[in-house]
This record gives C-alpha cells, structure tokens and sequence, in this order.
C-alpha cells in the first residue's frame, strides 16, 4: 500500500509507555479517537492508559488490515467502474478468513481485546471479539464453560439448585 | 501476533486461573449473551453470582420455533408442552426489554390466553421490534384476534402473522411505525388492506401468502417499495399510484388467467411472474389482449406505446411450447437487465409452432442491456430454441444463461441445445451457458428467493 507523504501520522502511547506510529486513517478506524482528532485536529500524539503495547499492536493490526482491504475494494472499484460480484464476495471471504486466524488467541487475549475494542470503540473488532467468545459459550454445559474461563462458582448448592429449578428445561442433560 | 512479555503474563493468570470474562463491563456481557440462542443464554445464570441476573437484563431475541429438548425422542410425541413451558419460564424470570419474539407453538386455541399474555407483556416492555404469531385454528369460534395493543404499538418494525385475524372495526391510527408486514392464510378484504396501505404511514413491504382476498385488488399507496403476492386467487390486481414502487411480485397459481395492470410505478424495478398466456394484461399504457394479440408481429407493433423503462429484472410464466407473447412483451421492457422464465405445464393443450416469431430484422432496445437471462424448467421445445437462438446472436452484453432443467440432460443432448442456439455465434464474447438439473415447480418462486429475502 502506498503511503502518501501528505497523510498525518499519528502517534499512540500504549499503558506501559510503547509508542506507536499509525497514519490517521488507520487511527480513525477507532471511533474514541477520530472523535478526539474532531475535537482537536492538530493532536498527533494520544496517551492510551488503558490499553497494554501488546494488545495495542494487535489492535492496531486489525485496522491496518481493514483499511487495506477496504482501500482495495475502493481501488478496484474506480478502476473497472463497478466492483465485480465475484471478485467483492472472495475479498471478503480472504477478510473472513484472516479475522477467524487472527481470533486464534487464549481466553485471556480475547478479553483483554474484547476490552480494548470497547474502550477504543473499534466496532468491527467489537463485534468479532464477542462473537468469538459467544462461540465459546454456546453448547457447553456450565461446568465446562467455567473451566474454559477459569469462572469461580461461589454459588451455594441450595442457590444453585433455585435457580435451576426455575428454568429446569435449559438444564437437561444431553446424552 | 503474542510477544514473549504477554506469553509470560497470560502463563501467570492461567496459572492463578484468574477469572477475566467476569470482569468485563455488564454491558459487553450482555452483547455476548444476545449473541446465544436463549437456552445457552439461561445457563449462564448458574456461572456465579455474578452472572445469576444478566441474561434477565440482556434483551431478549426468542424465537419458539427452533427451542427444543436436545433430545426430542425422549418425549413420546411432539414437544409443543415442553416448548411452551419453557416460553412461560422465560417470561417469568426475564424482565428486560424483549426485541423480538416468535411464538409458533400457541397455535391452538386452547393456548390463545398464553399468547395474549406473552404479547401484552413484550408490548409493555416498549421495545418490541420484530413479532411473529402463529395460529393455525380453523375451527371458526377459536380465532385469534389481534389485540388493540399491538395495533397501536409504536415499536414494531416487524410483523409476521399466520391465521391470525385482525379486529373488526379497526382502530382509526394503526401500526404506526411498522415498515414490513407478512399476512399468510389471513383474511384480507379490500376495505382492510385499503386501510392498511393508507393509515399505517411507515409500511414499506407487504406479503400477502394465502388467505381470502376480494376478487379485484386495487393497490394505490405512495410508501409502499416492496409487494409480494402469493398463491392468493383473485381476478385483477390493478396498480394504480404508487409512486415508491421497486418490487413487484405475484403468482396466481398454476392454470389461472388472470388480469393485471401496472398502471404508475415509475421506480418499478422487479417484476413477475407475468402469464405470457394472460387474459388481460396492462403495462403502462400498452394494452394486450387474448383477442387481438399476438397476431401482429413485432416489427409491426405500434411505437406509441408507454414503456416501463424502470424496470431491470422481470419474470414471466410461459407453458410448454408456447410464447407467441413473449416478444410483445418484452418489447415494453427497454432497459431488461434480467429476465427469469419460468415454464409449467398447461391443459391448454395448444400448440403453435413459433417460427418467425423472433424476426431477425426485428430490433429490441433491451438487447443493449439484458444481462442474464434464466429459464427453469427448461425442455428444449422449439419455442425455447427459437428465442435463445435469437437473444445469444443478439445480445450484446450478455453474461450468463441459465437453463434449470428437470430431466438429465446428457452431454450429446447439450451439445444439440449449444448448436441449435448457436453458441459459436453469439455476439457477447464472456457468455456463459449453464445447465443445471432442478425438480421442477418444487417452489414457484425459488429463481426469487434470494429477491425475497430481506
């Protein structure tokens, strides 16, 4: 992708003091900051204390691949005039695939993501990071699913059990 | 994608199996939780204390019809029983806003009580969205009436019914904010879809599947963008005004003639199934008649004739060996991009022999646009010859053919269709010819399902 010298660049301080060099348009991919640069369109320089350098650098690593394959689909579009049907579905089936690799992470990646996406309000991100931990979710038992998370039942037996007995058909065992 | 800094600190937490989902703001629990089917959403009340409540809080999407015992076979029968108890457990526990609720297992009378509670309840909570109700009673004192609630709901985008009937006499301000509304086997005189149309001032679809109609609709709405008529008998569908108009579709059943006339819809893009062996059809201002045409022959047709020029996809149901029409017609379609035909067998039992018909000298101002054409049913009868002979050798930007066919075409037999249609001649250099094997009138629809869909 080639950058043109009139885009600003922008720089992104993570929590432990890592700074990051993105071009603006990468940087608007997340909404807290596009809203910040509207307020104030000389700031170059973002301080981030919510967010670690390593889940920054995988933050910023979604967008730049969003932005380029949202540059590309606009590229082929103004050059054949219209986009071609085939050739959008497979760009974003190539989309599909590199979020469902890149949301190959542990439980704590993901939440540590799911977090920084909605504190950097990337709604895309958003979106796939929640998806990603519904699918961990559904279909397990509760059991199974508080070993995935590491989720601590303080829940008394006597507790537990009202509260199964008020929805006592989503609790049938499965053979 | 991991450095060695992070490696070492999800090691740590792993470790102390510290519990992170638990942390996250309610808010990006709740979004997870919408993302479940319900019966997943409603065990995660047994997690922790600190997920008892949030499924309760998170707004619900139920959708009855797919919530089922995983293993159905250990009731003996069907598990309405169990269904509708687990609806009414969810109702009594859940308190939140509900988005969108679909009860299909209240259908019999019996359960019409159940219903309006449930109904009435998702009303209350003043964010209903999407409604679908199912009651298939036919018995005639077991009839579900819609209540006056959900007439007057300000929420609902969305509305499904099946055999349900609406109240008699309407409120004077209905559905006021409802842009889609699907009717199946529910009886629509004309005075109440007269209503429909002009009060519910944000309807954009209607589908009308079933149900009793008056013998001669009459559609004039300035909202309205999408109409679905189907399997509905009725002897005249007149559009009279309606200026928003983009789709159009209609299926009158397989051996009826019927009248129609599209009279203003100058944004009409999609068209169909027009009856090439119709009794009486109006498009704009060109009239045709059983009587008197279509003796004339193309070259000769009239210039004067008002075009529906909007329109870029069109359907048409032909018989078996005929399509005298089909010229005439397409004739009042310049700007055609796709054109659908679907074939059905008549008893009739005519027959013309279409030769001429497709005059080579004979120029369509849609050849410069038809893009794909796709014919299902597809028999290689001479009518079909004829007319795909003459749209490869004259279409010019024409990508693909699609040819559904309900027997096996083997490779000698394709091999005569490319020849007969002329093939090597066609004018478009990139065209496609496909053949596809398909059962034929499994559903009357199925080239526009995927138009159908929302």
């Amino acid at each position: 992708m080639a950058r043109s010298s009139t885009e600003n660049m922008i720089t992104l301080m993570s929590s432990d003091g890592e700074e990051f060099m993105v071009t603006e348009k990468v940087a608007r991919e997340c909404t807290t900051i596009r809203n910040m640069l509207e307020d104030d369109c000389v700031i170059t320089n973002i301080p981030l204390p919510n967010v670690t350098s390593d889940i920054l650098s995988m933050v910023i690593e979604y967008c730049m691949e969003h932005v380029a394959a949202a540059e590309k689909a606009a590229a082929e579009t103004a050059e054949k005039g219209s986009s071609s049907a085939p050739a959008a579905a497979k760009a974003n089936k190539d989309l599909e695939e590199w979020d469902k690799a890149f949301m190959n992470v542990d439980v704590y990646t993901l939440c540590d993501l799911i977090l920084a996406a909605n504190y950097l309000n990337v709604s895309g991100l958003l979106d796939l990071t929640i998806q990603t931990a519904a699918n961990l979710i559904k279909g397990k038992s509760p059991e199974q699913i508080r070993k995935t998370f590491h989720i601590q039942n303080d829940l008394s037996l006597e507790e537990e059990e009202k509260i199964r007995s008020q929805t006592p058909w989503a609790f049938e065992k499965s053979e | 994608m991991s450095s060695p800094t992070r490696k070492k600190r999800c090691a740590e937490r792993e470790e102390l199996e510290l519990d992170f989902i638990s942390s996250l703001p309610d808010c990006v629990l709740s979004s997870i939780l919408s993302l479940l089917p319900i019966k997943d959403a409603v065990r995660t009340s047994v997690l922790s204390s600190h997920w008892r409540h949030l499924w309760k809080a998170t707004p619900l999407r139920l959708d009855d019809t797919y919530l089922r015992p995983d293993n159905p076979d250990r009731d003996d029968g069907p598990w309405g029983h169990w269904t509708r108890q687990a609806v009414s457990s969810i109702f009594a526990s859940h308190h939140g806003p509900i988005e969108t609720l679909c009860l299909s297992h209240f259908n019999d009378w019996t359960f019409h009580p159940a219903m309006e509670l449930f109904v009435e309840s998702a009303i209350q909570r003043g964010s209903i969205r999407q409604l679908t109700l199912v009651s298939k009673s036919s018995v005639p004192f077991s009839t579900y009436y819609l209540p006056l609630s959900l007439l007057n709901c300000h929420s609902l985008h969305q509305l499904s019914l099946y055999g349900c009937h609406f109240p008699q006499p309407l409120p004077p301000s209905i559905f006021p904010n409802l842009k889609e509304l699907r009717l199946r086997s529910v009886p629509l005189p004309n005075d109440l879809l007269r209503i429909l149309l002009s009060e519910c001032r944000s309807l954009e679809t209607l589908h009308v599947f079933f149900g009793s109609i008056d013998p001669v609709i009459n559609i004039s709405s300035p909202r309205l963008r999408k109409l679905v008529f189907k399997l509905s008998y009725f002897n005249e569908l007149i559009i009279k005004d309606a200026p928003n108009l983009e789709s159009l579709m209609f299926n009158f059943g397989r051996y009826t003639e019927k009248n129609v006339k599209v009279l203003d819809a100058p944004k009409l893009q999609l068209l169909g199934f027009i009856y090439a062996e119709f009794q009486a059809l109006q498009l704009g201002g060109t009239f045709f008649d059983r009587q008197t045409t279509p003796s004339t022959k193309v070259a000769e047709m009239p210039c004067r004739i008002k075009m529906l020029s909007s329109v870029k996809t069109l359907a048409i149901a032909k018989e078996h060996y005929l399509g005298k029409t089909i010229p005439d017609l397409l004739r009042c379609f310049p700007c055609l991009q796709n054109l659908y035909i679907m074939k059905y067998s008549g008893q009739s039992g005519r027959y013309y022999s279409d030769k001429d018909i497709w005059d080579d000298q004979c120029y369509f101002s849609f050849l410069d646009h038809l893009k794909s054409v796709t014919i299902k049913g597809f028999s290689s009868d001479q009518s079909d010859v004829e007319m795909l002979r003459y749209l490869i050798l004259h279409g010019k930007v024409l990508k693909k053919v699609t040819l559904l066919c309900s027997i096996y075409m083997s490779q000698k037999l394709v091999e005569n269709i490319r020849r007969q249609v002329c093939i090597e001649e066609r004018a478009s250099s990139d065209l496609e010819l496909v053949f596809c094997l398909e059962m034929e009138n499994v559903d009357h629809f199925s080239p526009w399902n995927e138009l159908i869909k929302r």
